[in-house]
């Protein structure tokens, strides 16, 4: 495939709380090309915000946040930049785009001022120049009228239409990655398949990467080519859409993809449910963190953590059992 | 029926005759309020007054400083001296009139710098939480004193003129605008527009001043009408302590101290001064009472 724009190495961020140190997330590793859209999937609470946001380094590092690994932007270090510099990478060659649509605008400031400021800050244009190009973003996001849009305010505008107006913010200076951090949950279902249907369109228009954060695996089997898989704060399976969606090997994928309600699914059956609850993050198990959970654990996965193997066919899976039994099928 | 495509101009028409309408409902929502409305119109002609002082005693033939001759001493109000005249044989209408002018200069200028300062030193308190302790506590250390105390402290150090006067009321003032905009800041930096605006790359100043500023505007004006009249009454009482604009100077809390030894033989000295000195603060108070409710019509309800 093409070259990849982001490669995520063992990223690990705690957070400083009263019962000490948290790590969110431990240990995530994932890569992006350019021209994919790689969907991030898991339950509330399993670190894929943060994943994002880490990438994007928007916590407070001072005092309350703690970075280890690495992520690498086109190959150069992202934690290597002072922090002060981070502020010329975000926005022109990271962006991002948040899931509560109708409060990721500013309400006192117009349109035009907040879709001219990326413009503004990175590529130094003059106010007629950004104007043009805003007004350009606008059309390019499908919004109609975009002259006259310019100069309302956000209240003025629809939830989805806001939303077009964060990508289109955020897609200024053409980034060569975008993250949209569940970008339609805001949004209601017939809006969602549009803005879903604008990021595909601009992802194939403008060859940039996407991850695609979402907890629907339905968003993920549409518009991604590739998905990894996260549980408490680490990715358990990695792969192409296709094979993950046929042939799931961690336990726990195979939950959630049986938890989806099928149309062809037999009606009295009751909804398939994972059993049990997701630990909390200062009572982490020792060994495999979905051991509890899982149906198949055995001692060794209590004790001993899995780590993310390749197995044959190109997925990766965090799992002592499935990673055997694919390696014995060889 | 005709297709219900509107062009462009027809449109923007529209939404400029929208903007104008609520414009005039917003206008209508301030009037509805009478006492704010008596507000408003006593602080304009309070204003006018200050600008005119100089015309209207002209045209009387008074003058705040000068005295009328030994005869006039003490003359109660009548036509040729509205206010009646006082101890020195003053017009006390025209140093009425001229007192105006200080209160309003100081009410303005004092109003006007701590909301500047003020706002800065809340805004800049969000940055961490170092800033935070650091000027926050000098803010506690200020309000810890009585204002009153400080501002008389301050002016002992000073020294007597009107520039001190604002110097010190103006840093008596500055901690509870600086509280008023730290919450509000607070408040508007967690909201998600302000990460989006720094994932697409504004800086930390860039969003405090572009960003949160235009968001905690308007409890901060509502505030500085409310300074405002507090800034006057301080005045009012530093020169009546004799802390203030020293004497020749016709401040209306200078008038009243010395109208306090003739107050059983000239009470229009007394009164007159004092009217003034009331009716700009409450008119004040009204008026910033309006604009708040205009700003959130849920409080105070």
């Amino acid at each position: 495939m093409s070259e990849t724009i982001l490669q995520v190495k063992n990223l690990s961020t705690s957070f400083r709380t009263e019962r000490g140190w948290l790590k969110a997330i431990d240990g995530v590793s994932f890569h992006v090309y350019q021209g994919e859209i790689l969907g991030l999937v898991g339950e509330s609470g399993c670190g894929k915000s943060v994943t994002s946001q880490s990438i994007m380094r928007l916590y407070d590092e001072k005092r309350m946040t703690r970075y280890q690994g690495e992520i690498l932007l086109n190959g150069k270090n992202l934690f290597d930049i002072p922090y002060h510099q981070m502020q010329h990478i975000r926005g022109s060659e990271v962006s991002m785009i948040f899931q509560d649509a109708l409060s990721s605008l500013n309400p006192v400031l117009k349109i035009s001022d907040q879709l001219m400021e990326p413009l503004r800050i990175h590529q130094h244009l003059k106010p007629a120049e950004a104007r043009q190009r805003g007004i350009e973003m606008l059309r390019l996001v499908g919004i109609p009228a975009p002259e006259e849009r310019m100069d309302q305010y956000p209240h003025e505008l629809s939830g989805g239409m806001r939303q077009r107006v964060m990508i289109a913010i955020a897609l200024a200076c053409r980034p060569k990655l975008l993250i949209a951090d569940e970008p339609t949950t805001a949004l209601d279902v017939t809006i969602q398949a549009q803005i879903m249907d604008l990021i595909v369109s601009l992802n194939r228009q403008l060859q940039m990467g996407v991850m695609l954060i979402t907890h629907d695996l339905a968003v993920v089997a549409q518009t991604c080519q590739r998905v990894a898989v996260m549980y408490l704060g680490q990715i358990v399976e990695e792969g192409a859409v296709p094979d993950i969606f046929d042939r799931p090997l961690h336990p726990y994928t195979q939950g959630l993809l049986s938890s989806i309600p099928r149309m062809d699914g037999d009606r009295r059956e009751k909804l398939h449910v994972i059993s049990g609850t997701v630990p909390l993050l200062h009572q982490m198990p020792s060994g495999c963190r979905f051991a509890p959970r899982c149906p198949y654990a055995t001692d060794k996965c209590r004790n001993q953590m899995p780590p993310l193997q390749d197995v044959p066919g190109g997925q990766k899976v965090r799992c002592w059992i499935a990673a055997e039994k694919e390696a014995s099928h060889e | 029926m005709q297709a219900s495509t509107l062009n462009r101009t027809e449109l923007q028409a529209i939404r400029r005759q929208l903007v104008r309408e609520q414009r005039i409902v917003n206008i209508r929502r301030f009037f509805r309020n009478g006492l704010s409305v008596v507000g408003l119109v006593i602080v304009l002609l309070m204003v006018l007054l200050a600008i005119f002082a100089p015309l209207i005693t002209k045209a009387l033939g008074v003058d705040p400083y000068t005295s009328l001759g030994r005869e006039m001493r003490l003359q109660p109000p009548s036509a040729a001296h509205p206010f009646g005249t006082d101890n020195v044989n003053r017009d006390v209408f025209a140093r009425v009139l001229y007192g105006t002018r200080i209160s309003m200069t100081v009410g303005f200028l004092v109003g006007l710098l701590s909301a500047a300062i003020g706002t800065t030193v809340g805004m800049y308190a969000t940055i961490n939480a170092v800033w935070d302790n650091i000027l926050m506590r000098i803010c506690d250390g200020l309000k810890a004193i009585p204002n009153i105390l400080l501002a008389i402290t301050l002016m002992a150090v000073l020294g007597a003129n009107i520039q001190n006067v604002i110097l010190s009321l103006t840093i008596v003032s500055i901690p509870g605008v600086a509280r008023i905009a730290r919450s509000q800041a607070l408040l508007v930096r967690e909201q998600t527009y302000i990460d989006a605006m720094r994932s697409a790359g504004a800086s930390r100043f860039h969003i405090m001043w572009r960003h949160i500023l235009p968001n905690i505007l308007s409890p901060i004006i509502v505030q500085m009408t409310f300074t405002f009249a507090t800034a006057i009454i301080s005045e009012a009482s530093l020169s009546f302590l004799g802390a203030g604009i020293p004497v020749p100077a016709p401040s209306w809390g200078g008038m009243l101290k010395e109208a306090r030894s003739y107050i059983y033989n000239g009470w229009w000295m007394v009164v007159f001064p004092a009217i003034f000195t009331g009716l700009s603060v409450l008119s004040f108070n009204l008026f910033g009472d309006g604009l708040r409710d205009l700003i959130d019509p849920l409080s105070g309800r």
